[in-house]
């Protein structure tokens, strides 16, 4: 146990040296060393701005693992031992894009069924759709190689494609080529009709490998209308409720979190969110679509705290 | 072509399960690269022994001055230890104490946020084993883990890798980004010659 004074000090000194951000857990002394070590944290505060009722508010994002803090047995701060604060800020920062990485997963995650919906996910996934059509087309049908080899002559990527179908149990290898999978008969027996069993099945790839298609696939048309999604989403997350914000709101923030956009264009992925539920509209506000949320919500409560692990 | 599914019983409670596919694994044997497999002996030293991996694989391309490195020694200078809950990351730059007089330079590298392409060049580019820690399921929790990558199939969508507990073993590369991602996308990475020393010169 260490003294009050002790733990005041440490944290007082993090707040002066480091900034008001920042705080410090327990500090230890280190018998071996005769030094106190506290590990530099911050409970993040993030600014809500709500639409309607028109309300500013914050709430905190907790963050761990921001360095560490060394004292002598004096109280006097170790500087060559203590994370600088140049190293602090900078760690906050990636673990602020991490978190924004985070939640465009459990968005995508949580609201696929939603956004399979949409223009952009049909055009980007269309070279799934079209291997997974042709066995609904004609169940017998094998995708031989020599097929393969011709399709990737129009399709770039198509073997890529036909690995994460595999991966994903919609197809599976038969004979000399590729057939439907165990997963394309449960999402058969689901479904009354092919645009039904198209947006399950594209769901269903998305829930499960959106960082995947964003890394290998360089899904760039896709990626904007996450990003917007997130802009309404984030907050809310944050806020653990469900926010009413305008179109200029969420356009504002879009631009302020990734990039210019025009608003034509912004418009246009807005009015996708919304023809798919992906948000609700009422004019003139934008809101969750309460089922996804409160399934984004569950996920966040699992998710992995921001912070760097132990192995 | 054979796919086996392993099971690990850690108790008669968990099962935790990895597809290995020991066939193709052995036909891409001649791609990947040869990194020596090493096994754990305790509960805690995954990146150590990743590490100790990694330096037995690129021991050959340094002219001098490389160390006769034990497992204890690497892991005393990463500082791991079960009271630490194995390696933190802020450790891990430690362990260049141990290669100040390699020439060429060798520089280990912990970095976080990493994005998949950065896997790609170090294997592909660089060719270069690169370590991940990664966000091992179980049926009680999760755990963080480190592995070795030796290889990465950007068509089939697989990543061969030196694993301490379970040996050579192929993720789905969707499966092992989700894992990745778990863990907040650190690579150990080996950085060779990118630094000139006092070493280099005879």
């Amino acid at each position: 146990m260490t003294s009050l004074s002790t733990k005041e000090r440490v944290r007082a000194y993090a707040m002066c040296h480091y900034g008001n951000l920042f705080s410090t857990d327990d500090p230890v002394f280190d018998q071996k060393e005769r030094v106190w070590r506290a590990h530099l944290q911050s409970n993040y505060p993030r600014l809500i701005k709500n639409d309607q009722p028109e309300e500013r508010f914050i709430r905190v994002l907790p963050l761990k693992g921001l360095g560490t803090i060394c004292l002598n047995e004096n109280l006097q701060f170790l500087k060559d031992n203590s994370t600088t604060r140049e190293e602090s800020v900078s760690l906050i920062h990636a673990y602020l894009n991490m978190w924004r990485e985070q939640v465009e997963n459990i968005i995508v995650t949580s609201s696929s069924l939603q956004l399979a919906n949409t223009h952009p996910a049909r055009t980007f996934l269309h070279p799934a759709n079209m291997i997974l059509a042709s066995f609904r087309q004609k169940r017998d049908s094998i995708i031989t190689q020599e097929e393969l080899e011709k399709l990737q002559r129009r399709h770039q990527k198509i073997d890529r494609w036909v690995s994460l179908l595999v991966d994903l149990k919609l197809i599976t290898r038969k004979d000399k080529g590729y057939t439907y999978g165990e997963k394309f008969v449960q999402i058969e027996e689901t479904i009354k009709n092919h645009s039904e069993f198209e947006i399950k099945s594209m769901a269903y790839i998305l829930e499960k490998s959106y960082p995947l298609l964003k890394e290998i696939f360089h899904i760039q048309q896709f990626e904007p209308l996450i990003h917007l999604d997130s802009c309404y989403y984030r907050p809310a997350l944050e806020a653990e409720q469900v926010l009413y914000q305008t179109s200029g709101s969420l356009f504002k923030r879009f631009v302020a979190d990734y990039t210019y956009k025009p608003d034509t264009e912004l418009r246009h992925l807005l009015l996708e969110l919304q023809k798919s539920d992906a948000l609700v509209h009422k004019e003139p506000y934008y809101y969750a679509n309460e089922k996804s949320f409160s399934k984004m919500l569950e996920l966040k409560n699992q998710a992995p705290s921001i912070g760097l692990p132990c192995a | 072509m054979s796919i086996c599914i392993f099971d690990r019983k850690t108790d008669n409670r968990c099962t935790f399960i990895i597809e290995i596919n020991y066939q193709v694994n052995y036909e891409n044997a001649l791609m990947q690269m040869d990194v020596p497999l090493e096994y754990q002996d305790d509960d805690f030293s995954c990146t150590p022994v990743c590490m100790s991996m990694v330096l037995k694989c690129i021991k050959n391309r340094f002219a001098s001055g490389f160390p006769d490195l034990t497992l204890d020694a690497i892991s005393k200078a990463l500082r791991t230890s079960a009271d630490e809950g194995g390696t933190t990351f802020p450790n891990i730059q430690n362990i260049n104490e141990l290669f100040k007089r390699t020439s060429p330079s060798l520089e280990i590298i912990p970095q976080f946020g990493c994005k998949f392409e950065e896997i790609i060049e170090e294997i592909k580019v660089k060719e270069r084993p690169v370590i991940a820690w990664v966000l091992m399921s179980d049926p009680i929790a999760p755990y963080a883990h480190s592995i070795v990558i030796t290889d990465v199939d950007e068509h089939k969508l697989i990543i061969y890798c030196n694993d301490p507990v379970y040996g050579r073993v192929e993720i789905p590369t969707r499966q092992f980004i989700e894992m990745w991602n778990g863990c907040s996308r650190i690579l150990i990475k080996f950085r060779i010659g990118e630094k000139v020393t006092l070493f280099d010169f005879p």
